[in-house]
């Protein structure tokens, strides 16, 4: 029953488009318990399963140690720290902090639009004068959830990718502490809010360095490299991407010079579309062509589609996220 | 006799299935229910008509009703409402085993310690009434009029968090939708996105 440790192995194997699992709409059959869990879930979970969760656990605390991350904190079904990929920065020049999330087995945490149902994490800055936190870059989401309720969010695990302008006028050779106050929602049936107060020490250093020497990398750097790649693309200019509105439908139609097999579309705002409808991708000589079934809510006419578009092979695996801003078009009449 | 009895057994399912299949729509007749609270009273949604029903998907374990509950605000509204005469139901539709689960006296013994007041708690383990309205989240929140059309059907308010702090600031649709109703306008806002966690709805 060393189930749980083999379900994430794919997390340690970084490969050029593929890093997070796809599970379309699979409902988690079992959730973990935390170590300082609150006992929710103890009806699902027998013996066996509670001491090889637990297993994992000290796997994943050993590995962190080793790797030397800051201000790690064990909360309810989700392990939490504060990263950098550089130890140090350079005044006037930008740092790449994350929120680094490992969750428990069939546990997740929402995107920026949660879909259905859910919350997206929060992170309030304590930052010493001058420096400034950007928006989270939140890397494509998976499709959670099932039935009527279908949810984008993240499990397995995650880096929350934030930029950190730094001011100009930082003093070479001081450290500077960054305070982050995270909020979360973790759910696998069930959810639980959480919190947890980070924190890291970021060195200022001069520029331009010794001849030949770079910042020195973080510990943390391999988890960026590998993350950076799930952070949507810009539409590579040659592509032509367009979108019409179809009676109950939106059609998003996508042009690459090559035929797909699989294309997917999360908003980024919680209107426009229906998330528990199918979304029916039909392959194009020179790309594809993607229905999407308009939301009942929607009041006002829709003008605009905005949110990340995901293409891949035919298991829908292997995948590349695109970020579109779409003008919808009116179907011709027939 | 016989062949009487069958037929009218046939009408009683085909009557059955096509509510079922009737989905609440705003602007429309709110789908027809009966339903049995916590004190093992029956309520059908007819014997209010006349009067403005509320319909309240619950949850007390979902950080999102929590947020509605350990605030205080469910409960005022609840108050508030119903001493203006409106039928406030509060349904708990999640399964025997699921979260949110509860027997009746459980269920009183909840809503009188922390003060609320429905006019009635409507159990449905089954799921049939959440289905009916397709109640996706807790809370998702239904409005219906004096001559039993929907009016409201989605969030409780505009923010979609479980923190408290943001209680304050929010736009509360039902609130919105009863005041506008009341005074004979129309509502402005009839349908939002429910936000919550997902009813624990029997797999």
């Amino acid at each position: 029953m060393h189930f749980e440790f083999w379900e994430l192995r794919e997390f340690w194997v970084p490969t050029a488009r593929l890093a997070v699992p796809r599970n379309p709409t699979l409902k988690p059959w079992r959730c973990g318990r935390g170590l300082n869990g609150m006992g929710e879930n103890r009806r699902r979970l027998g013996k066996t399963a509670r001491v090889s969760v637990l297993g994992l656990w000290c796997f994943f605390a050993v590995l962190c140690a080793a790797a030397g991350t800051s201000a790690e904190i064990h909360n309810q079904h989700a392990k939490v720290d504060l990263v950098a990929a550089k130890d140090a920065v350079a005044p006037g020049e930008t740092a790449w902090l994350g929120l680094h999330f490992v969750l428990e087995p069939g546990w997740h945490i929402y995107w920026q639009n949660p879909g259905d149902s859910g919350e997206p994490p929060s992170v309030r800055w304590t930052l010493p004068a001058g420096f400034h936190a950007g928006a989270i870059e939140w890397p494509a989401p998976q499709r959670l959830g099932s039935g009527s309720v279908i949810d984008f969010g993240y499990s397995g695990e995650v880096l929350l990718m934030i930029p950190l302008a730094t001011p100009a006028n930082a003093a070479p050779g001081t450290r500077e502490n960054l305070g982050a106050a995270a909020k979360w929602l973790v759910c696998c049936e069930i959810c639980v809010p959480d919190q947890a107060p980070l924190s890291l020490t970021m060195n200022i250093v001069a520029r331009p360095l010794h001849a030949g020497r770079e910042l020195p990398p973080g510990a943390a750097l391999p988890l960026f490299e590998r993350f950076r790649k799930l952070i949507p693309a810009a539409v590579p200019s040659n592509w032509k991407v367009t979108a019409i509105s179809d009676g109950d439908d939106f059609i998003l139609s996508v042009e690459t010079g090559t035929a797909e097999e699989h294309a997917a579309f999360y908003p980024f705002l919680p209107d426009p579309i229906e998330n528990s409808a199918p979304q029916t991708a039909a392959r194009l000589p020179k790309g594809v062509q993607l229905r999407l079934h308009k939301s009942d809510q929607v009041v006002k006419p829709v003008t605009m589609l905005k949110g990340v578009l995901e293409l891949g092979d035919p298991q829908g695996r292997s995948v590349a996220a695109y970020r579109v801003t779409v003008p919808v078009r009116q179907a011709s009449k027939r | 006799m016989n062949r009487r009895y069958l037929m009218a057994m046939l009408a009683l399912i085909l009557a059955g299935a096509v509510v079922e299949v009737w989905a609440a729509s705003v602007g429309e007749a709110a789908p027809a229910f009966t339903a049995t609270d916590t004190n093992n009273h029956v309520h059908k949604l007819s014997d209010y008509k006349g009067r403005f029903v509320v319909l309240e998907w619950t949850n007390r374990d979902c950080p999102f009703t929590a947020k509605h509950y350990k605030s205080g605000n469910m409960e005022r509204l609840q108050h508030e409402w119903t001493k203006r005469g409106v039928v406030w139901l509060t349904v708990v539709s999640s399964a025997p085993g699921e979260q949110g689960y509860v027997m009746g006296g459980e269920e009183n013994a909840y809503m009188a310690e922390n003060q609320g007041a429905p006019t009635a708690v409507l159990l449905d383990p089954s799921g049939k009434l959440g289905h009916l309205y397709d109640a996706k989240t807790t809370p998702h929140m239904f409005v219906i009029d004096r001559k039993g059309i929907l009016i409201y059907d989605g969030a409780i308010d505009d923010r979609a968090t479980t923190d408290v702090a943001d209680i304050a600031g929010a736009k509360n649709y039902v609130v919105q939708a009863l005041q506008e109703a009341m005074a004979g306008r129309p509502v402005t806002v009839a349908t939002s996105r429910p936000y919550g966690c997902s009813v624990k709805y029997k797999d």
